[in-house]
């Protein structure tokens, strides 16, 4: 992932996807402190694994959570009694790369924690995309496209910090009674004095009820980032050329 | 253990306002800071943990099976259905049983006719084979 892949479609150009974050939430599981050196050591050595000591160099063994770590890098593994979450620095310019990263994080890090740790009860799934870039290459950076109005009262914004949600229906949760799953989107954006510009978007699934584990099965993290692909390719992708005008180069 | 995604039951127009107004509006109540579940943060943060919490789980976690739904909603016609089925089921057999004793009644009178037209027949030939030594000997007595 600290490699630019193909630039055959370059979506988010000239900003980057510079980092990565999965996320579950599950129901407290008090099982996971209890397995988590098992866990952890299955993580790091099993075969094949590209989440080995070569990416996390380091382990922080805390009360309540074991952390994975590289403080170089940056790359973060936690895992809690109600949350794991891995986040990667890459340098992406597309989401070509995403389904490779969701299947390694299903195999080499859920797969142990619902092996061992008997983890079940999902209640959320959750993939975040970091982008960052130079306003001075963009066509609308955030203060200019944002506070334009604003702009015409005062002098000139030094920075910004726009957070904004929204919910989507699921498939499953309008046609099936007592299902009421929903989808969320987190959008951070932002704009420095320096001029760095910071991009997130947050695509979360909301599992209610919650999930079991032969229903996480057939409601994998694999294909809830192939949805949220979708997501990006589209909606997200448009809104970020006409928000801040990146351009979608086919 | 309810199922609610192996139901085949389906929202109502009502059902799917209803979701639409409290679950992707935001209309309805928002968890407070107090639960467990903090439905508006990142994927990246967790939850916090301190060395004393609450055992207690803030949602269901088990889901409906199709067949107990199924029951609960439709329990009633079921058994009456089961009743009136195993009633027409027992009255379709007694028929049977019946249908199959009258047939074997029948059989055996029909046996029992066939019989006696035999015995009867061999008795008419006894009586003339009797008659007609009668009269042979009428007609050629011995000397």
């Amino acid at each position: 992932m600290n490699e630019k892949q193909g630039t055959e479609h370059n979506w988010f150009a000239p900003i980057e996807i510079d980092q990565l974050i999965f996320g579950v939430r599950y129901e407290r599981r008090h099982s996971v402190l209890d397995h988590i050196g098992a866990v952890s050591d299955e993580i790091l050595r099993a075969k094949e694994t590209p989440f080995g000591p070569d990416v996390f160099p380091l382990l922080q063994a805390l009360p309540h959570e074991h952390r994975l770590l590289d403080p170089d890098s940056e790359a973060l593994l936690r895992i809690t009694a109600s949350d794991t979450i891995l986040i990667l620095p890459t340098h992406l310019d597309n989401v070509e790369g995403l389904a490779k990263a969701a299947s390694d994080f299903d195999t080499f890090v859920l797969e142990p924690l619902r092996r061992i740790s008997k983890v079940s009860g999902i209640v959320r799934h959750g993939v975040v995309l970091n982008l960052s870039g130079e306003s001075a290459n963009l066509a609308n950076p955030p203060i200019k496209r944002f506070l334009a109005s604003e702009l015409a009262l005062m002098t000139r914004a030094n920075s910004v910090s726009i957070r904004f949600t929204k919910r989507l229906a699921t498939d499953e949760a309008l046609t099936r009674k007592d299902v009421d799953d929903y989808r969320n989107v987190i959008y951070n954006i932002g704009e420095s004095e320096e001029g760095d510009v910071n991009i997130s978007v947050d695509y979360q699934q909301y599992f209610k009820p919650s999930l079991s584990g032969s229903e996480w099965s057939e409601r994998s993290f694999p294909r809830f980032v192939w949805g949220a692909n979708g997501y990006f390719k589209g909606e997200f992708s448009k809104w970020l050329e006409r928000s801040v005008g990146i351009a979608e180069v086919a | 253990m309810r199922r609610p995604r192996k139901s085949h039951v389906q929202k109502t127009p009502e059902d799917r306002e209803n979701y639409y107004s409290t679950k992707i509006g935001g209309v309805g109540p928002s968890p407070t800071l107090d639960t467990q579940y903090f439905d508006q943060d990142s994927t990246a943060a967790v939850i916090p943990t301190s060395d004393v919490e609450s055992t207690a789980t803030t949602q269901r976690t088990a889901r409906s099976s199709a067949l107990s739904t199924f029951l609960k909603e439709k329990g009633l016609e079921v058994l009456v259905v089961v009743i009136i089925l195993g009633g027409l089921g027992f009255i379709v057999l007694q028929l049977f049983s019946f249908n199959r004793e009258l047939g074997e009644f029948k059989a055996r009178e029909e046996q029992r006719e066939k019989d006696s037209e035999r015995s009867q027949e061999r008795l008419q030939s006894d009586v003339n084979r009797i008659n007609d030594r009668l009269d042979r000997l009428t007609e050629h007595p011995k000397k």
